[in-house]
């Protein structure tokens, strides 16, 4: 699943993930990721951190069992250190990303 | 005020009142005092002469009047019919009936007169015819003066060792002088007046005085103060005074000595009755006391006043002073940029109106302040904003490219390849040039984070260089590292190597294929100091003055081909300054640079705002520059740059820098001067600026 406020983003992700085979579905923010929670159960997902509505650590808590990768702007250390993201998650991918890399770590991820 | 202040100005605004109030009162003093003294000294000399004279005169009166007394006692014996009608039967008819009745008369006349002694009737030829002493009677007393004189007129004769006082008169019937009456008179009354000593204190006295047939002075009646010479006989000097009086000459002397060699004032009188000289006088010393007395209370006085109006001079400079000093404190503190200063003084004058002035205008600065903070904060924020809206739709745009280079959507012709690679190519360059600049908002807004570890320098340059051998393969450029044995310390190794990568990477753009670059780094006091060295075509001396300043690039044909994105070194100044490192260049043109950093052993944590895009840094540094080739000519560039390699341009270094310029007589003292001073002024104008 691809939560994403940017529709371009969003499709943009989308289309790579399906030319790799993967079923994708995606979430415009926080709250639509978790109502779609309730009728899919993805393998990963792919969250950006900075959305309107409910902040992303609050909703990455709501989550249980699939894995959360971030996809975000920020460099890593910054988005730990302003206590944005939840503690654990599964992959941190940083925008803007070479696609063959992002394939990469969804294959490891999803794996 | 500090003592800084007391340095400063010699003499401080407040003692310079002080001094000048008691310069003003102690004129003032001088001048009144001896004017006062002796305005002083004319009246209680006139008080201490009027004195003298009442007294003498009210003495000479009581003396006249007693002498005159006795002289109608005289009379009322040598009047009397009944002696003299019995005198002239006895002289004719030697009747003893007749001196019968002649000692009763006078018997009669010493009953009733209690300061007669003795009354005697002589003949003519000095024989006592009758006496109330009886052993008197019979004897011839012809030598004696009070005789020689009473037989012709009314005499008065003192005689000193008998105490006694000869009054003596001629006895007439029908105008034939039959003989005299001597009356013997104590002397009592006289000494009774002689002796009251109570209007002359302690040391007055009153004093007779006679001249002797052979011309020497004598004293009638006990003197108040007896002195003895060394046999123990009673002595005296000659006094002048007596002299004067005996003179007849009735006047005040202000200073003589008297009969024991003491300092005296006396006022002589002259009686003419007798030919007496009457002296009252005084010590000096008595008669001046109050004087002497008043000047003490003057001067207790005067010094009461003064230490009094010290006091009032100390408490007025005060109600000056403290709120002076206040405001200027204030002011201090306004300057280093408290605008929440404020001051009370509430005296209720002037200086409270300058205090409340003050206050107004700290409150509209305060409220500039507060505006230009704003102003700041919306830069950054906007800065750090429209980054992140910047970089925003990047990452859809990159990603499309890529899949469309990737063949997502199919094969591309060559010429849609290339045009596309344009795009994409640059795309990236905007990226990184957004990411930059959002970098620098960060360091502007002193949020540039450091995530300090414990590691060997020595690693992350390895660590750098490895990484950097991705960039521009095709150059071939070797990097040679040599780092000195730094054991493990607290640094950021991100930032390092964020500094160590812009440097290379600009190393590499500018070097020649198949160059080396060197980088080293070592202990240098309480810094590492890093060093990045390349072969390349150097920098000019305007570009290393002005090569770290944002989009600064040298229009040079090779610079072209590599564009960053002009940020880079200014980013790494940002990053090196806020850690309260130095970053400059050395380069010679076509021989390379070297770029120098440093970093400090103890990190600093707590990070300032360092200003970058709107720095007035270089702006001072080329004030400066300027003013080294204003005072030094063609010298002043070079020293310039010696002195910004060897030291960071604070003012203390600045100053010591021209001292030593000074004593290598590169100087003249006076230029020395008004260098220090521009200096100066630069500098304080970049304190006030860093502590916006």
């Amino acid at each position: 699943m691809i939560v994403d406020d940017e529709k371009d983003i969003r499709e943009s992700v989308k289309l790579i993930l399906e030319k790799h085979n993967y079923k994708v579905v995606t979430a415009k923010d926080g709250d639509d990721c978790l109502e779609k929670l309730k009728k899919f159960k993805p393998d990963l997902i792919l969250m950006d951190i900075m959305m309107p509505g409910t902040p992303v650590k609050e909703v990455a808590e709501k989550i249980h069992g699939p894995k959360i990768a971030y996809l975000s702007i920020l460099k890593r250390d910054d988005a730990e250190r302003e206590n944005m993201i939840s503690e654990d998650y599964a992959g941190y991918i940083q925008k803007p990303f070479e696609i063959n890399q992002l394939v990469n770590s969804v294959n490891k991820l999803v794996a | 005020m500090g003592e800084e202040e007391l340095k400063r100005f010699k003499i401080s605004l407040k003692l310079k009142i002080i001094l000048g109030i008691l310069f003003i009162s102690g004129t003032l003093i001088a001048i009144a005092f001896p004017l006062l003294f002796s305005s002083f000294d004319r009246a209680v000399l006139d008080d201490v002469r009027e004195d003298l004279d009442v007294i003498s005169f009210f003495q000479k009166n009581r003396i006249q009047d007693e002498i005159e007394k006795s002289f109608e006692r005289l009379k009322g014996i040598t009047s009397r019919t009944q002696l003299r009608l019995s005198l002239k039967n006895y002289l004719e008819l030697s009747d003893s009936e007749e001196k019968i009745r002649i000692s009763k008369i006078l018997g009669d006349a010493l009953l009733s007169i209690k300061d007669f002694r003795n009354i005697h009737v002589l003949d003519t030829s000095g024989v006592v015819l009758a006496s109330t002493d009886k052993g008197l009677e019979g004897k011839i007393l012809s030598q004696e003066n009070y005789f020689k004189e009473g037989i012709i007129k009314d005499s008065f004769n003192f005689d000193e060792e008998k105490e006694l006082i000869y009054l003596s008169g001629p006895l007439i019937f029908e105008d034939t002088i039959l003989g005299a009456a001597v009356i013997e008179l104590s002397n009592e009354k006289f000494k009774e007046i002689i002796s009251n000593y109570s209007m002359l204190g302690e040391t007055g006295e009153t004093i007779l005085g006679r001249r002797n047939r052979d011309g020497t002075i004598s004293f009638l009646f006990q003197r108040r103060f007896e002195i003895f010479d060394s046999s123990g006989n009673k002595t005296y000097l000659p006094g002048v005074s007596m002299n004067y009086a005996l003179s007849k000459q009735e006047d005040f002397f202000e200073e003589i000595l008297d009969y024991r060699g003491v300092s005296v004032v006396s006022y002589t009188r002259h009686i003419p009755e007798v030919n007496w000289g009457l002296v009252v006088k005084k010590n000096r010393e008595e008669a001046f006391k109050p004087l002497i007395d008043l000047r003490s209370t003057i001067f207790f006085i005067f010094i009461a006043v003064a230490v009094l109006s010290a006091l009032l001079i100390i408490f007025l400079s005060n109600q000056i002073f403290v709120p002076i000093k206040k405001i200027t404190q204030a002011n201090k503190s306004l300057g280093k940029g408290d605008y929440s200063v404020r001051v009370k003084i509430k005296s209720g004058d002037e200086l409270q109106e300058l205090g409340e002035s003050f206050n107004n205008a700290a409150e509209a600065l305060g409220k500039l302040d507060e505006e230009r903070k704003q102003l700041d904060k919306s830069k950054t924020e906007f800065l750090s904003i429209t980054s992140h809206e910047l970089r925003s739709p990047m990452t859809p745009m990159i990603a499309q490219m890529q899949m469309l280079k990737e063949g997502y959507f199919g094969k591309l012709g060559k010429e849609k390849e290339e045009s596309l690679d344009i795009i994409y190519r640059n795309t990236l360059r905007l990226d990184s040039l957004i990411q930059d600049i959002l970098e620098i908002s960060r360091i502007e807004a002193a949020r540039l984070k450091f995530n300090f570890v414990l590691k060997k320098v020595e690693d992350v340059v390895k660590q750098t260089v490895d990484g950097m051998n991705n960039f521009l393969p095709e150059k071939n450029i070797q990097i040679i590292a040599n780092i000195d044995k730094i054991p493990e310390m607290e640094l950021d190794p991100d930032r390092l190597m964020q500094v160590l990568i812009n440097l290379v990477n600009n190393a590499k753009k500018f070097s020649e294929k198949n160059s080396k670059i060197f980088i080293s780094a070592k202990i240098k006091n309480d810094m590492i100091e890093f060093k990045v060295q390349d072969q390349g075509a150097g920098i000019s001396k305007e570009g290393q003055k002005r090569i770290f300043e944002p989009f600064y690039q040298e229009l040079k044909p090779m610079s072209k081909k590599y564009e960053g994105t002009g940020l880079g070194l200014a980013i790494c100044r940002g990053i090196v300054e806020a850690q309260n490192g130095r970053i400059w260049v050395e380069s010679e043109t076509g021989k390379g640079s070297t770029f120098y950093f440093t970093i400090p052993l103890i990190p600093v944590k707590e990070i300032k705002p360092i200003r970058i895009l709107f720095s007035p840094q270089m702006e001072i540094e080329r004030k400066i520059l300027d003013l080294f080739k204003e005072f030094l000519g063609p010298l002043g560039e070079q020293e310039f740059s010696v002195l910004k390699k060897e030291k960071k341009l604070e003012l203390k270094n600045l100053i010591s820098y021209l001292d030593e310029l000074y004593a290598k007589q590169i100087l003249s003292q006076t230029k020395l001067e008004v260098f220090k001073k521009k200096i100066k002024e630069i500098m304080v104008e970049k304190e006030k600026e860093a502590n916006k």
